[in-house]
């Protein structure tokens, strides 16, 4: 018995294997999380940690003064399930907030933001 | 509505463990032993051929249960759990929804056998549909997900709960034969008992080690290290389950080594049956309580994706 426990923790402690990340979070974006840009960007790039559903996903933008900002509908890739882009309108300098909220394919609904500035 | 998921997946679980249990039980516990031939193994089998359909329906009845709770969670609002159209988007428009689609597809199948005339194949037949309802659960959840591990992780889930239902939902039939022959009047079923206790504990054997490394597998998969199996709250639970897990294996072992021995002596069985009754019992509360904790465990971020947050 006490072998079977032990084996288990020395396997899961030894292992640092390939981990699926079950729940999807944010694992980067273009423009880059926090970053500051010199040119306006055209979308928004956002690369999760697992695959997730279009039906359920989206994601919405603010700008300076926290006002909501019209963008078109979020894009998928049929090829790549982890991604999700957000076009945008022309944007004039300022502080940008996106904010996202994706379901993974394990049926987990998680959200976020982040900001980005654009400063020509 | 979380709270209500919770409970529909813990009598999903239990309900979709049972008739594969009870099915391979019926297959397995008298093979090729003609001398128990005869009323009482009648009796007991026409009993077990009864409990597939209402746990059939329950397993029917809480799939579909689980699609406006997961609706919900997915839409993020309670007000669109009964929404057509989400309804609609989650069953034909998510991963989920196209695995969900196949596991209520194969409850259906198993409920048609069950309320069938009886035939020759029909118990075959029964069991592998609540093989395949049991295993397709695997298609679903933390297992399902299409990075670092994918369709292997998936293998291994399916292999995970036909061993749990396998070992868990055979300690329901076994359960019921052991309380039918310690009764004053079940003489008659105590050589069933006998024939049948070595061969589930052959059973037993293979689905432990199956459930042990599959088990495994997934830890690592899911919690990834030993430090988050420790610290995280996904990881202390699973704890618990793994502890519950050896505290079943440690009943069941004496019972294979001290209670099964004294039923083949020339002795009184009836002693050793009433002990194993009881064990098996404590198995069968111990088991739920492992349900209990995997219905919850399922709704949590595993504790890598903690770390990542």
């Amino acid at each position: 018995m006490k072998r079977i426990l032990a084996l288990t923790a020395l396997l899961a402690a030894a292992l640092p294997v390939a981990q699926a990340l079950a729940h999807a979070f944010l694992d980067r974006a273009v423009p880059a999380v926090g970053s500051t840009i010199p040119a306006v960007p055209k979308q928004v790039q956002m690369f999760f940690t697992q695959g997730i559903e279009p039906s359920f996903s989206g994601a919405t933008l603010t700008g300076p003064d926290e006002r909501a900002i019209a963008t078109g509908a979020a894009i998928f890739d049929p090829q790549n399930p982890m991604q999700m882009v957000l076009t945008l309108p022309p944007l004039a300098p300022g502080h940008y907030k996106v904010h996202w909220h994706v379901v993974s394919v394990d049926t987990h609904r998680t959200e976020g933001s982040f900001s980005f500035d654009v400063r020509p | 509505m979380a709270e209500a998921l919770i409970a529909i997946r813990f009598v999903h679980f239990a309900s979709a463990m049972a008739p594969f249990g009870i099915g391979a039980f019926r297959l397995y516990a008298f093979a090729g032993a003609a001398s128990v031939d005869g009323p009482a193994r009648d009796s007991f089998d026409a009993l077990l051929a009864r409990a597939v359909l209402p746990t059939a329906l329950v397993a029917l009845l809480t799939a579909v249960a689980i699609i406006p709770c997961v609706a919900a969670e997915m839409a993020s609002s309670t007000a669109l759990a009964f929404d057509p159209a989400t309804a609609t988007a989650v069953m034909f428009g998510t991963e989920f929804g196209h695995a969900w689609c196949w596991h209520v597809g194969f409850a259906v199948v198993l409920v048609a056998l069950a309320v069938m005339p009886r035939q020759r194949w029909q118990p075959t037949a029964a069991t592998l549909a609540a093989l395949l309802l049991l295993a397709s659960l695997g298609w679903v959840g933390h297992a399902a997900m299409d990075m670092g591990g994918g369709t292997s992780h998936e293998i291994n889930q399916m292999a995970h709960l036909t061993a749990a239902g396998l070992w868990l939902g055979g300690l329901a039939p076994l359960g019921i034969l052991l309380r039918r022959a310690v009764r004053p009047d079940g003489a008659a079923y105590v050589p069933l008992a006998r024939v049948a206790l070595p061969h589930f504990s052959q059973i037993g054997y293979v689905a432990v080690t199956l459930l042990a490394l599959t088990g495994t597998v997934n830890s690592v998969m899911l919690v990834g290290s030993f430090r988050a199996l420790v610290e995280t709250p996904y990881g202390r639970l699973l704890m618990v389950k793994i502890g519950l897990f050896l505290i079943m294996v440690g009943l069941a072992l004496v019972n294979r080594f001290r209670l099964v021995p004294r039923l083949s002596g020339s002795g009184q069985a009836i002693v050793p049956l009433r002990a194993l009754y009881r064990s098996v019992i404590a198995e069968q509360a111990l088991g739920l309580a492992i349900l209990a904790v995997v219905a919850v465990l399922g709704t949590w971020p595993p504790a890598n994706g903690d770390m990542a947050m």
